[in-house]
């Protein structure tokens, strides 16, 4: 949870830094990270999602602004306050995502379910169409509704899996990846609503055989997928019904009886409207000035002796210098490297040739306002 | 090369990895569970490539005469390029559980700097040389010849992970299996002089830890460490 709280805080800091971009991505996510059965998971997703949607932001130049409601704030009250709270601009991408209990009632024909949010009566359930109403309405360009939760009656019993689970992709950047992001996010105007179960199905959790929490099956597929899909691994045209369809196929090795997605595509034909696209740029908060820095030692087109020479100026501008650094795999969860020396880290992803962007996740600063730890994701290029 | 008796079986203390790895972080135990889930261990080992590939790199960079590397930019792809390795190329301390009929005793002993075995060419295939790490990458910053060396290296084959084996300390071990191209050109880089494959196998150490970061968040952490590398065959 406390990389959830630090997130927050990050979030209110680029609260007052999105007024001056001209692009943001705003993120907004709740997860029933206080439910006794599935609240750990949940925490799981929250995390999963907060990594993914910084890559999006990285790969797309959009600076991501980010709305958290979990543990208490997951409920119906903060839900609208948040969604009142909205103010986007023509060119601005929304992404919304729950993870938490669900359900439908009887009769209902509507393809989505209701969240139950923490709410222990009806009247405090919200239903996912109400959602994609208020979002439809809002001017944002793109606005993508994403829901992890069972499509049923609700019950005290959520499907806990225990199946071998989807192994994560690693996040490695093609020629193409950057391309095929804006194709999803950037160059599509309209919504797109997916939730994790059709009508009358429940929605799994995963557990570890040790029970350690491992998420939601839909979350994990649709993370994976995601890479997959613009890295080019699936070798089909990145579209939003591709990527869909995708997820559905991955969730009935994941889960059996299966769980099958079910969504709502929504689209304008348009183009970019005006002026010139974000440029692609590794964004974290108040950091820019660092992570336009990272930017240049990994860029190739620099000589390395040049890109070897800045590491110490680096260091010394941003860094405390016993500062640390965590290399973190994509899931969020798991740390790849770890660096006690500032210089050591900058000096290797300024040689390495494999690093082709760096994502800033997390950070914590020291009294004299210099970086005391960062967690980061390297984005590595394919090798053939 | 190291070499292990039957009776002896090698753990790693990982004091070295703690000086270059963890120390700063407010805690570090051993996880002695053997369940890893298949997710993390696929991101381990993608970890475990991406190093052996860096360390492909480096000798590429640092056998590259024409590339005009300054000696202090050579020394820094060095450095860089020991601290893939077990000790960062020094000897290392480890732990060695020795068996004496029933008794079980664990001995802190110091372990042999990391070595790597080169075959000469490919016309002499049983000429097999081993150098330690730490000697030849030294040696490649230095060589007065440097220059004057139109040399290429790099993979001729997507690196492999063989196998990961959990050893007996609750640790694991990875052989990854590279095919390394050395091309050696012309002075005008107009000709290929000299070409060869050699078939090496990568001796990978894999320890998982139950870290605390420095926000307080607990995480488990891979640390990974190339060990000896074995020449295989050339071709």
């Amino acid at each position: 949870m406390t990389k959830i709280k630090n997130c927050l805080f990050l979030a209110i800091a680029l609260l007052a830094a999105t007024h001056c971009h001209g692009q943001t991505l705003h993120v907004i996510g709740f997860a029933a990270t206080n439910d006794e059965r599935i609240g750990s998971n949940c925490e799981v997703d929250l995390n999963g999602f907060f990594n993914m949607t910084m890559v999006i932001a990285s790969m797309t130049g959009y600076t991501p602004q980010y709305y958290w409601g979990y543990e208490s704030n997951c409920n119906k009250d903060y839900l609208r306050k948040t969604l009142a709270s909205l103010d986007c601009g023509e060119n601005d991408i929304v992404i919304f995502y729950y993870t938490g209990h669900g359900g439908r009632d009887f009769g209902d024909t509507n393809r989505f379910p209701f969240m139950v949010l923490n709410g222990k009566t009806k009247g405090e359930y919200v239903h996912v169409q109400s959602v994609i109403d208020r979002l439809s309405k809002s001017k944002a360009r793109f606005k993508l509704i994403l829901t992890d939760c069972c499509n049923m009656p609700p019950s005290n019993t959520p499907r806990l899996s225990k199946l071998p689970i989807e192994q994560p992709v690693y996040l490695t950047t093609a020629p193409e990846t950057e391309a095929n992001y804006r194709k999803l996010f950037v160059e599509a105007q309209g919504l797109v609503a997916v939730t994790s179960s059709s009508a009358g199905e429940y929605s799994s959790v995963t557990f570890s055989v040790d029970d350690e929490p491992r998420g939601s099956i839909f979350s994990i597929a649709f993370n994976n997928s995601l890479a997959e899909i613009v890295t080019g691994a699936t070798k089909e045209n990145t579209t939003w019904h591709n990527l869909l369809k995708h997820v559905n196929d991955k969730m009935k090795y994941m889960v059996q009886p299966t769980q099958t997605a079910a969504y709502t595509i929504m689209f304008a034909e348009s183009t970019w409207p005006s002026g010139p696209a974000p440029s692609p740029t590794p964004v974290l908060a108040e950091n820019k000035g660092l992570a336009a820095d990272l930017a240049e030692l990994v860029d190739r087109t620099l000589p390395l002796n040049y890109r070897l020479g800045k590491v110490d100026a680096i260091a010394k501008k941003w860094f405390v210098p016993d500062a640390q650094v965590a290399s973190m795999a994509r899931n969020g969860n798991l740390v790849l490297d770890y660096y006690n020396d500032p210089k050591a880290f900058l000096r290797h992803v300024a040689i390495t040739d494999a690093v082709a962007r760096l994502i800033l996740l997390r950070d914590m600063k020291a009294e004299n306002g210099k970086l005391k730890y960062i967690e980061v994701q390297e984005v590595r290029k394919q090798i053939d | 090369m190291k070499t292990l008796t039957k009776k002896i079986f090698i753990t790693m203390v990982m004091a070295c990895l703690t000086i270059g790895s963890v120390c700063g972080q407010t805690e570090v135990e051993f996880i002695n569970d053997t369940d890893i889930p298949t997710e993390e261990l696929k991101e381990a080992s993608t970890r475990v490539l991406d190093k052996v590939n860096d360390l492909v790199h480096y000798l590429g960079m640092m056998t590259c005469g024409s590339c005009g590397y300054s000696d202090n930019t050579k020394l820094d792809i060095c450095t860089d390029a020991l601290s893939l390795f077990m000790g960062n190329g020094d000897p290392y301390p480890v732990s060695v559980q020795i068996i004496r009929g029933k008794d079980t005793i664990w001995e802190k002993q110091t372990a042999p700097a990391v070595a790597m075995q080169f075959i000469k060419s490919k016309w002499t295939p049983d000429s097999v040389i081993t150098r330690l790490t730490k000697e030849y990458l030294n040696s490649l910053i230095h060589d007065p010849f440097a220059k004057k060396k139109h040399v290429k290296i790099g993979l001729a084959k997507a690196a492999r992970i063989d196998n990961v084996n959990k050893t007996s300390d609750g640790h694991y071990v990875a052989i990854v299996t590279i095919k390394l191209r050395t091309i050696r050109l012309n002075q005008s880089e107009s000709r290929i002089i000299y070409q060869d494959d050699t078939e090496k196998k990568v001796q990978v150490y894999m320890q998982r830890v139950e870290t605390t970061t420095a926000m307080g968040t607990k995480m488990v952490q891979w640390i990974i460490k190339l060990g000896d590398i074995y020449a295989v065959k050339v071709e």
